[in-house]
C-alpha cells in the first residue's frame, strides 16, 4: 500500500497510507497539486497547523473510518441528529475539552468532513439543555449584550415556532 | 500504520493527546464538559468558536429550543444561531386571543429594533370568535407590515382560519400585501380552512404562475366550501413543481368519522378533486417526495389512473382511524396495495384519529380487531411515525397503542418508530402491549405533547409525594390531571435513562403489590432513589 509522510508542526513524521491521507480534502488537494504519485513514499507533506499528538489522533480516526461510505447530502432545513455518534467515536472523543477543540481545529484545517461532523456533534451535546449563562461559563464566553439587546432577543424568541 | 517519532521534538507543545498504543483514551481522558481554566486552553476554545464555519457547524446540530438559548450567549452566537433558525423554518407565530391585526402591528414594531431576525416566515391565525373588533383604521398598511416585509424573507406562509369562517380583519389585507410583494420568495404555502378569501388572497400567486421557488403546498379546505376546490383547479393549472404536497379535507374528530362526513362529497366532486390532485402531482414530476392526504378513497381513485409520479413518493402522510379498519366499508390502510401504488415508500406518518379517552375502547382487544385481515403489506417502509390528534384545546384524542399490532402487519420492516401523543401510556395494559410490539425496532421515540419529564433535560432534582389509593393497584385510576403529570412505568424508564444525573426523592406509602404503579424499584438502575 503506497504511503505518504505527514509532518506535524513540531516535526513528528507520520507515514500514512495514501488512501487514508486522502480522506482529508486539504491533503488530497496538496497531493494532486504537487503531482505526488502513489508510490512516491519519500514526499513529506508539512502540516504547519497541527501538532504531533493531535495529528496522531486524526490519523487514528481516519484509519478506523477508512471504509465508511461517503456522508449523505446535507439538508440544512432539518436539525442534524446528535444521538447517532458511534460507540467507537464516543470513546475516541472522551478526551479533555481542549483536545476536543484541537481536533475540531485540525478537522477543519485538514477538511475532514466526517471528523468535523462528529466533533461538532459532541460539542452540540455539551450545549444541550444548558442556559445561556451555563454555556458562557462552559466555554468562558463574555456576554457582550446590553440588557436592552438581550430583552429584544427574548421578545423575538416568544414569537418563534418551528415548522 | 507505523508512527515515526522525531526525537528532536519530544517536548511537543501539547501532551494532552499523548496516549500510547497501550494507553487507552478512556483511561487517561476526562469528561468533555469539565471546565478548564488553563489560559492556553481558553485561548484555543475562543479561537475555535471564533471560526464562523465551525460555530455554525456546531449550531446545526443543536435542537430548536436550544437555538433560542444559544442566541442569548453572545453577539456572534446570536448571529449564527439566528441564521440556523431561519434555515430550520423558524416562523413568527401570530396567534392571538384579541385581534390578528393588532398582533401583526406588535410584531412589526418589535422588528423595528433588530436586523437579525430568527424568522423565515409567518403563521397567521384568523379566529372570527376573537376578532369581532373594530379594526383600527390605519391610512397606511405599512404601519403593520414595513419591517415584516423588509426583515423576514417570508419563505414560509401559513394561514389558518379557525372554524373556516370568513374574516374582514385588516390583517387579511396585510397578508395580501405580503403575498403580493413576496410571492417570488415563497417556498412553503399552507392554507388551512381558508374559505372564500382564499381566491383573493392567492391571486398574486396565481398571477405569477405560482413562482418557481414554491416547493411545498399544504391545502386543507373546509369540505363544505365547494368554491375552494375551484381554487385548487386554478392552482393546478399553474403547473407548480412541488417537493411536498398535502391535501386534507379536515377530518379532525372522531365524531366526523361517525357522521361519515368523509364520504359526504358527491362522486363528481371527488373525481374533480382527484383530477386536480393528479395534475399537481404530474406537474411536480420527480421533485415530489412527500404526499399527505386524508382520504384513502382519493388515493385509490388516483392510483387507477396510473400516475407515474406517485410511484416516486418516499414519504406518505395519511389520516387513519382504527374505527374505519373494522366498522366501515370505506377504504382502509390495510387494504391499500402499497407495492403497486407507492413502491418506493420509506417513511409513513400516520395522523391518528382514535377514540376519546371516555369511550369504552374494550373492543380494541376483541378478536375482530386483533385478527384483522391485512390484504397487503408494505415491505419498504423503515420509519413509522404516529401522531395522535391534538387541537390544543379540549380534544385530546389519543393514539391507542393496541393498533400497533395492525400497523406491524401492514409495515413489517419498520425499524424506527416514533409516537407523538398527549397520552403517555399511563395504563399498564398499554405499556405491556407496547413492550410486546416494539421488540423489533431499533429506535423508539416517544414525544409527549404536554410538558413532562421527558422534555426536562436539565432537571437535576425532583421530589414526589405519592399517596397510595388504598385499593388494588391494578384497578387504580389516576385522576385526569395526574395522567399527564405522573408518568407511567415505561415513560419513567425512558425519562430516567435520558437524565442519568437526576436525583429523585419519594415519600410514599408502602404497597404490597409487586407490579404496582407506585412500585419504583425497577428504576434503581437509572436514578438514585431516596424514600
Amino acid at each position: 500500500m503506497p504511503v505518504v509522510r505527514l509532518q506535524s508542526v513540531d516535526g513528528e513524521v507520520f507515514p500514512v497510507d495514501v488512501e487514508i491521507a486522502r480522506m482529508s480534502f486539504a491533503i488530497r488537494n496538496m497531493l494532486d497539486d504537487l503531482g505526488v504519485q502513489d508510490n512516491d513514499a519519500e514526499e513529506v507533506i508539512p502540516l504547519p497547523n497541527v501538532t504531533g499528538p493531535i495529528l496522531r489522533k486524526v490519523i487514528e480516526w481516519c484509519t478506523h473510518h477508512k471504509d465508511d461510505p461517503p456522508p449523505p447530502e446535507e439538508d440544512d432545513t432539518r436539525e442534524k441528529r446528535t444521538d447517532d455518534i458511534p460507540a467507537w467515536d464516543q470513546e475516541f472523543l472522551r478526551v479533555d475539552q481542549a483536545v476536543l477543540f484541537d481536533i475540531i481545529l485540525a478537522a477543519n484545517y485538514l477538511d475532514i468532513k466526517g471528523l468535523l461532523d462528529v466533533t461538532c456533534k459532541t460539542v452540540a451535546n455539551m450545549i444541550k439543555g444548558k442556559t445561556p449563562e451555563e454555556i458562557r461559563k462552559l466555554f468562558n464566553i463574555k456576554n457582550d449584550f446590553t440588557p436592552a439587546e438581550e430583552e429584544q432577543i427574548r421578545k423575538e424568541n416568544e414569537w418563534c415556532e418551528e415548522k | 500504520m507505523e508512527v515515526q517519532n522525531n526525537p528532536t521534538n519530544s517536548n511537543s507543545n501539547s501532551s494532552r493527546a499523548e496516549n500510547t498504543e497501550e494507553e487507552t483514551v478512556v483511561e487517561t481522558g476526562t469528561l468533555t464538559d469539565e471546565i478548564t481554566t488553563d489560559a492556553a486552553d481558553e485561548h484555543l476554545i475562543h479561537q475555535v468558536l471564533g471560526i464562523p464555519l465551525i460555530l455554525k457547524e456546531i449550531l446545526k446540530h443543536v435542537i430548536f429550543k436550544d437555538l433560542l438559548r444559544t442566541s442569548l450567549v453572545s453577539k456572534s452566537w446570536n448571529l449564527f444561531s439566528r441564521e440556523v433558525l431561519r434555515q430550520r423554518n423558524c416562523i413568527a407565530y401570530v396567534l392571538t386571543h384579541y385581534n390578528t391585526c393588532g398582533s401583526l402591528l406588535r410584531l412589526n414594531k418589535l422588528l423595528a429594533n433588530t436586523e437579525n431576525v430568527p424568522f423565515n416566515g409567518l403563521s397567521v391565525c384568523f379566529d372570527p370568535a376573537f376578532i369581532a373588533h373594530d379594526c383600527p383604521v390605519h391610512e397606511n398598511l405599512l404601519d403593520f407590515s414595513c419591517h415584516i416585509l423588509s426583515k423576514i424573507s417570508n419563505k414560509f406562509l401559513e394561514l389558518v382560519y379557525v372554524n373556516g369562517r370568513r374574516t374582514t380583519c385588516v390583517a387579511v389585507d396585510i397578508i395580501r400585501k405580503i403575498l403580493g410583494e413576496r410571492a417570488e420568495s415563497l417556498e412553503t404555502l399552507s392554507l388551512d380552512q381558508v374559505t372564500a378569501n382564499a381566491h383573493t388572497l392567492a391571486r398574486p400567486i396565481l398571477k405569477r404562475k405560482l413562482v418557481p421557488a414554491l416547493k411545498n403546498f399544504h391545502y386543507h379546505p373546509p369540505p363544505e366550501h365547494r368554491e375552494t376546490r375551484e381554487w385548487v383547479r386554478e392552482f393546478a393549472m399553474t403547473h407548480p413543481k412541488l417537493s411536498s404536497f398535502c391535501f386534507s379535507t379536515h377530518i379532525l374528530k372522531f365524531g366526523q368519522i361517525l357522521d361519515e362526513k368523509i364520504s359526504a362529497w358527491a362522486e363528481a366532486d371527488k373525481i374533480d378533486v382527484a383530477r386536480n390532485l393528479m395534475r399537481l402531482l404530474q406537474s411536480s414530476k420527480d421533485r415530489l417526495v412527500r404526499f399527505d392526504a386524508d382520504q384513502l378513497s382519493l388515493i385509490l381513485m388516483m392510483s387507477q389512473w396510473d400516475i407515474p409520479v406517485m410511484r416516486r413518493v418516499q414519504t406518505l402522510g395519511i389520516w387513519h382511524s382504527a374505527f374505519l379498519e373494522i366498522n366501515s366499508n370505506l377504504p382502509t390502510l390495510s387494504k391499500v396495495n402499497f407495492s403497486q401504488i407507492f413502491p418506493n415508500l420509506t417513511e409513513v406518518f400516520i395522523f391518528n384519529i382514535s377514540f376519546p379517552r371516555s369511550t369504552n375502547h374494550g373492543f380494541y382487544l376483541n378478536e375482530t380487531f386483533r385478527q384483522n385481515d391485512t390484504q397487503s403489506c408494505c415491505n419498504t417502509v423503515r420509519k413509522f411515525k404516529v401522531k395522535g390528534y391534538h387541537d390544543g384545546l379540549e380534544h385530546h384524542e389519543r393514539f391507542d397503542v393496541r393498533q400497533l399490532q395492525n400497523f406491524g402487519r401492514i409495515f413489517p420492516n419498520v425499524k424506527e418508530f416514533i409516537v407523538e401523543d398527549t397520552n403517555q401510556f399511563a395504563e399498564l395494559a398499554e405499556i405491556n402491549y407496547l413492550l410486546e410490539n416494539v421488540e423489533d425496532y431499533e429506535t423508539l421515540e416517544i414525544v409527549p405533547v404536554k410538558p413532562s419529564l421527558l422534555i426536562l433535560p436539565i432537571l437535576k432534582c425532583m421530589e414526589f409525594t405519592l399517596k397510595h389509593p388504598r385499593k388494588r393497584c391494578d384497578q387504580f385510576q389516576f385522576p385526569s390531571d395526574l395522567k399527564f403529570a405522573f408518568l407511567s412505568r415505561l415513560t419513567w424508564h425512558f425519562a430516567f435513562a435520558r437524565m442519568p444525573e437526576l436525583k429523585v426523592s419519594f415519600r410514599r406509602e408502602t404497597c404490597p403489590v409487586s407490579n404496582c404503579f407506585l412500585a419504583l424499584d425497577h428504576l434503581k438502575e437509572f436514578v438514585e432513589l431516596t424514600y
